[in-house]
């Protein structure tokens, strides 16, 4: 045996045997019957049985970053009320995925979203849950919550721009502009987190695009052709903004920004004069839950004045009015800057055509240049 | 006919030469001062045991290989010369080979087989189609054109190489034992066909084989190999009749090798069919006549062949009649004047 | 001696609910996308959006050319290397097959990392060089750079195929052309290619259908090099808001059918054009002059440098840079040192790897073996009805498996709850990759004759005795080969496992995908250096004892 063979024994075999011919096309064709047969067998097999009935001790939260905030909310929620949590983190686009994916099968009883455009998607397909009268719900901000209790801030940030201190200039950016970074100011140095990954970046674009209309689109395929790559996730976009292989983020939520402006990284939040996005983190219930006490339970802790503290902690705008923001917060956005009008009712019409439009002719758009 | 016209007249030209040829591979010798001289027309039939060389030999004069040493001229052109430093490629060389596996390329039909050579020399495609037909016919496989080789039988596949190789009407036809891959029928049968096919076109051709039937039938003349030599070369009557060595006596045929006597030295050769038999003493005009005892015999059909032990160890094959039996006392017969001396 | 048919029966309830039953509710389910819901309509709903949607037009047309470059510059690479290894006298030839080898090892969503990590403004190619030329990083970050990146780690395929075809391809064909008068290249066109075409179309066809399939390289450079492709568009349409589950159920249809259309047109071709099965002969072997020598070994070593040096180097390197900005890095192991911190996502992620890659491929091997065996000595309709089931796999695109298989076990009448665990991980990495298995026992069994069973079989061994006594021991090499094949290709699987994750759960390849998207890349090259370390020790330990326990290494 030459040592080829022996080598190439290991190699993933990956062929598909030796040509047989016709013969076995013939029985490709034929599997598709077997498949059938399969699918009948399996389905006669399975039918008539549904999901399995759950411990009413037992909470699933899908929740929208911050990882960390979330974690500990709901592990707080478990020691206090004595049950047990399972807990489900990713981006709010995993999130509404998953809940998708699970529609005929659903597991989720609360879901934590990084943006009010996707908790009212689900009102709208009315599988959410009401829930009008949070305890303590009079110390929040109410208008940042669904008029009909279907969910409810739990925080909100501003979406605006984040960039790196050595590339910013105080005279020539202090007017910077959404359309500037746009059209061009930076380029080849932009990025923008995927709004079909980041509800923020989501949120931001819906609202831009209601506010500039058609126009909007002009500048966002403007922006690809001047080198706008659109990173996976927030986190992505703030790594390469720290490594220098981007100088401006656009759509960079505020309070991951400030986390790290607060470990000492040389970048700073900016949020154009024409007005950032206010994205919300809404809190809902979803409708089939079999544990809806366990599940407003979970709505009154989040909103308590304890977990608004530790939602301040990580730089997000509390929405109970008794905690103060975060100390740099503060220092870094001492005023509430201009908030970009959204129409509630015209977002919710239109945003799954702007963000499927985004994808297909900016995000993820072959873009001649 | 196929062959070319320059080929023909048996006056004693040169068509292909050979001088000194050698061939080693890593240390040993396979080919060793190969001589022999090939006109216009003639077949030399390569014969010799397995291992011989005969490949090798062929090989070297397809251009296959390259000689070690020796020179290779065909038609006056130096084909190959260790010493000058030639070896002319065997594209270049305007020979064709019938190979002993038939080697016809599996994807393309016994037609695309037989026309690529004529596409290689560059003739037209209506030309290129009559030829192809005239070769189809010559082999009788006219209504398999459209096949590919591994629709046909063995037969048929060694009569579709055989066309493959005259259909460019070469100036020397190699044949490597190109019936030994079928059944003993088929190759009785085709062995006659092919030596008629060869006469007809002329061509000249250097055919191997080991089967010495196969040579007599087909060879003008037989060139006998051992161990990288030529031991003899000569018309099938010369080699059969007057064998140079022991060797080829051995080789071909059976004979009895018989010690000579002292003052003369050498081996006495005796062929079988030289050596009767009787049951009763007879008279002994000019033929030696010698006792003995049959020691065993194999039936033959028509008559017995018989071994007799004539002195002690000193056993003598021939025929004898049908009612012989072992252990009976006989005499042995034959005329000294058939007996060859080969000289030590 | 009749048979019974309740093996072959069971062969195939077990593959038509593992692979059937998925694939073909997901093909409903693109004609009926409310089918979950037990409604029928927005019948063909889908499939008049997916034709409504330009862009959709263009994404499949990327797609097919990509796969095609891709498969087209693979030939360009793989031929001539197997020509190098098959019909010459090139010296250290065992170096250059394993420089084949170590791209295969290689995932190609690591290679594509790994690129972004030498090509990028920034990068090391920018430390090496001083920087690269602007047109240079253009290139990269373009059509063809995507497909360079991705053909690097194919075109071993290619050059192995290539090589075992030409090394047996006996010289007789190439001589007897040549006394014809054929010049070398003719007879390389018109003799040698064609002979060789089954080993160029079967290769070529696993290179298209893994491009045409592939999540990994676009997804990770498919938005930078401004190349979207089909499979990511799957992923996000199901991964990703705004979801569309029916476009994404009937985009993977039509993936499906190009599989199906390029496997039927391979077979084609191959019958049409290629010779059939050729009996093995001695080859002709070109004596290489020292030029010759050099150049074949700048080409090999230039392959080597591109598919493997500088990638490895690049994961290598990151996976051990404390910070990145300027110059080149100091150097650390706290990244390894993370991941194997007890109780980091990273011994997680690693452990759920090789329990899942362990179990899948026992799995594998053990239940492949046994359909071949029942498939191989059964006949009839029933025969071909499971052998067609058991290729479908392997033409089948992962993700589309994977989307078949969300869709098919979250069906509200599904009784058993494996969804959202790792099983379901399991019956994907089973459904994928059985097929290998299957076709390394197959090969074995069709060359091992019927009658030695027989014999058992007369001395009154049962069905089980004959399978575990007689079948099994000699199909050891094959199923160890096809054991470790598997074990690798599970532990770097990415597209399945980033689907059918269950929550908090890791697997070693979503955990490289999950922290490139977070934007840490040296944790992410860790963990990549750590799992194609692990694929190499099993690789090494099992060639190792394979080499020195006689009796069973022959193939
Ligand atoms: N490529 C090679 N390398 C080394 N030795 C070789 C090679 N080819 C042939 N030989 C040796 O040369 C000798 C002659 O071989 P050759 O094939 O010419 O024999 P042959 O007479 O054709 O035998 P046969 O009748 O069996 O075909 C043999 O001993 C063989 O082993
Ligand atoms: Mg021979």
């Amino acid at each position: 045996m030459r040592p080829g063979e022996r080598l190439r024994g290991l190699v993933p075999a990956r062929g598909l045997g030796p040509v047989r011919g016709l013969r076995a096309a013939r029985g490709l064709v034929v599997a598709a019957l077997g498949a059938a047969l399969g699918a009948v067998l399996l389905a006669a097999l399975l039918a008539g049985c549904g999901p399995r009935d759950r411990p009413d001790d037992l909470l699933v939260v899908y929740s929208a970053g911050p990882r960390g905030l979330a974690e500990a909310v709901t592990e707080a929620f478990a020691e206090e009320h004595g049950v047990r949590v399972e807990f489900f983190a990713a981006t709010t686009g995993q999130v509404m995925a998953r809940l998708e994916a699970e529609r005929h099968r659903p597991r989720a009883d609360v879901v934590v979203f990084a943006s009010r455009v996707a908790a009212d998607a689900l009102k709208e397909a009315g599988r959410l849950r009401s829930y009008p009268n949070p305890h303590g719900v009079d110390r929040t901000r109410r208008s940042w919550h669904d008029p009909d209790g279907y969910f409810h801030a739990t925080s909100a940030a501003w979406v605006g721009m984040a960039i790196r201190e050595a590339a910013w200039d105080p005279e020539a950016h202090a007017e910077l502009e959404w359309s500037d970074v746009f059209l061009g100011r930076f380029p080849g140095r932009v990025t923008l987190p995927g709004p079909s990954r980041s509800g923020a970046a989501g949120d931001f674009i819906v609202a831009r695009t209601l506010d500039l209309g058609e126009p909007a689109w002009d500048e966002y395929r403007e922006a690809r052709r001047a080198g706008l790559d659109i990173s996976a996730a927030n986190s992505q976009a703030i790594g390469g903004l720290l490594v220098g292989a981007y100088d401006v983020i656009v759509g960079a939520v505020d309070y991951l920004i400030l986390a790290r402006i607060e470990d000492g990284a040389p970048i700073r939040f900016h949020a154009p004069p024409s007005g950032a996005a206010l994205v919300e983190r809404p809190v809902a219930i979803l409708d089939h839950t079999p544990v809806p006490e366990l599940a407003e339970a979970f709505v009154d802790f989040y909103l308590s004045p304890e977990m608004q503290a530790r939602v301040a902690a990580v730089h997000l705008i509390p929405v109970h009015l008794d905690v103060p923001p975060s100390e740099i917060r503060a220092r870094h956005i001492p005023v509430e800057p201009r908030a970009i009008p959204v129409d509630p009712a015209e977002a919710l019409a239109e945003q799954t055509r702007i963000l499927r439009r985004f994808q297909l002719q900016v995000e993820r758009a072959e873009v001649i240049r | 006919m196929m062959a070319r016209e320059s080929m023909s007249g048996g006056d004693g030209s040169v068509f292909l030469e050979a001088r000194g040829l050698a061939k080693q591979f890593g240390g040993t010798r396979v080919l060793e001062g190969i001589d022999f001289r090939l006109e216009p027309g003639e077949r030399l039939v390569l014969l010799g045991p397995s291992g011989c060389g005969k490949t090798t030999l062929l090989n070297v004069i397809s251009g296959m290989l390259a000689a070690d040493g020796g020179t290779l001229r065909c038609e006056g052109d130096l084909l190959d010369s260790a010493e000058a430093g030639v070896h002319r490629p065997m594209r270049r060389r305007g020979f064709a080979m019938v190979f002993q596996d038939f080697a016809l390329w599996p994807h393309m039909t016994v037609a695309g087989n037989i026309g690529f050579g004529l596409e290689v020399q560059g003739v037209d495609r209506t030309e290129r189609n009559r030829r192809i037909g005239e070769a189809l016919e010559m082999v009788q496989m006219s209504e398999f054109g459209g096949r590919k080789p591994a629709e046909l039988s063995g037969g048929q596949k060694q009569r579709v190489a055989i066309a493959r190789a005259l259909a460019v009407r070469p100036r020397l036809l190699l044949l490597d034992e190109p019936l030994s891959a079928l059944d003993a029928r088929l190759r009785e049968d085709l062995k006659t066909e092919l030596a008629t096919l060869l006469d007809e076109t002329g061509v000249t051709s250097v055919y191997v084989t080991h089967d010495q039937s196969e040579a007599f039938t087909l060879a003008s003349r037989i060139a006998l190999m051992n161990q990288g030599r030529i031991e003899q070369i000569g018309t099938p009557r010369q080699v059969y009749r007057e064998p140079a060595t022991a060797f080829v006596a051995s080789f071909l045929g059976v004979s009895n090798l018989l010690p000579a006597p002292e003052s003369e030295g050498g081996t006495l050769v005796l062929r079988r069919e030289e050596v009767s038999i009787h049951l009763e003493p007879g008279e002994a005009n000019g033929v030696v006549a010698l006792p003995g005892v049959c020691r065993r015999t194999d039936f033959l059909g028509d008559r017995q062949e018989a071994w007799v032990e004539v002195d002690e160890g000193l056993v003598l094959r021939g025929f004898g009649p049908l009612d012989l039996q072992v252990g009976q006392r006989v005499e042995v017969r034959y005329d000294p004047n058939r007996a060859r001396l080969l000289s030590a | 001696m009749k048979r019974s048919r309740w093996p072959i029966l069971l062969a195939l309830v077990f593959l038509g609910g593992l692979v059937g039953y998925p694939l073909a509710f997901l093909l409903l389910q693109s004609v009926f996308p409310e089918l979950p819901a037990g409604r029928l309509d927005g019948f063909m709903d889908a499939w008049v959006r997916m034709g409504e949607t330009p862009e959709i037009g263009r994404l499949i047309r990327n797609s097919l050319a990509w796969a095609g470059a891709t498969t087209g510059v693979s030939w360009i690479l793989g031929i001539p290397c197997g020509w190098l290894l098959a019909r010459t006298d090139l010296p250290g030839k065992l170096w250059v097959r394993l420089s084949l080898l170590v791209p295969i090892m290689t995932p190609p969503y690591i290679a594509a990392l790994s690129w972004i990590l030498v090509m990028q403004a920034g990068g090391f190619g920018d430390l090496l060089t001083g920087g690269i030329p602007e047109p240079l990083r253009g290139f990269f970050f373009s059509f063809w750079g995507v497909t360079l990146v991705m053909a690097l780690s194919s075109f071993g395929y290619v050059a192995l195929a290539v090589e075992a075809a030409l090394s047996e391809l006996p010289r007789r064909f190439e001589d007897a052309a040549e006394l014809l008068g054929s010049s070398w290249r003719r007879t390389f066109v018109r003799i040698v290619l064609p002979l060789l075409l089954p080993a160029i179309l079967n290769s070529g066809l696993l290179v298209f259908l893994d491009a045409l399939s592939n999540f990994g390289v676009p997804a990770v450079l498919g938005t930078r090099s401004n190349l979207p492709l089909l499979p990511a568009e799957i992923f996000f349409l199901v991964t990703s808001w705004p979801v569309d589950i029916a476009l994404a159920t009937s985009l993977s249809s039509l993936l499906c059918l190009f599989a199906l259309v390029s496997l039927y047109g391979s077979r084609w071709l191959g019958h049409v054009f290629g010779g059939g099965a050729v009996e093995a002969g001695p080859v002709r072997v070109q004596r290489l002059s020292g030029m010759a020598r050099r150049a074949s070994w700048a080409f090999v070593g230039v392959l080597f440098v591109f598919s493997s040096g500088l990638p490895w180097a690049a994961m290598v390197l990151t996976s051990l840079a404390r910070s990145w900005g300027e110059g080149w890095p100091a150097l650390t192991l706290a990244h390894y040192g993370e991941i194997f911190t007890p109780g980091s996502r990273g011994l997680g992620a690693i452990w759920t790897s090789l329990w899942l890659s362990v179990t899948a491929a026992t799995f594998c091997v053990v239940v492949g073996s046994w359909i071949a065996w029942v498939n191989v000595r059964s006949s009839g309709w029933l025969r071909q009805v499971l052998e067609g089931m058991a290729t479908l796999p392997r033409v089948i695109p992962k993700i589309v498996m994977a989307v078949a298989l969300i869709l098919a076990w979250n069906a509200p009448w599904v009784a058993l709850d494996i969804y959202n665990t790792a099983a379901m991980l399991l019956l994907a990495y089973v459904a994928i990759y059985i097929t290998d298995s299957l076709n390394y026992a197959n090969a074995t069994l069709r060359g091992m004759g019927e009658n030695l069973e027989h014999a058992a079989g007369i001395l009154g061994a049962g069905r089980v005795t004959v399978y575990r006594r007689i079948v099994l021991p000699r199909l050891k090499p094959a199923l160890v080969a096809a054991w470790i094949t598997t074990f690798i290709v599970c532990m770097r699987e990415l597209v399945a496992s980033l689907m059918l994750l269950p929550p908090g759960t890791d697997t070693t390849a979503t955990f490289i995908f999950n922290q490139f998207e977070q934007g840490d890349l040296s944790a992410a090259m860790a963990m990549a250096t750590v799992t194609i370390g692990i694929s190499t020790l099993v690789l090494v330990v099992f060639t190792l004892r394979r080499r020195s326990s006689p009796g069973t290494g022959s193939r």
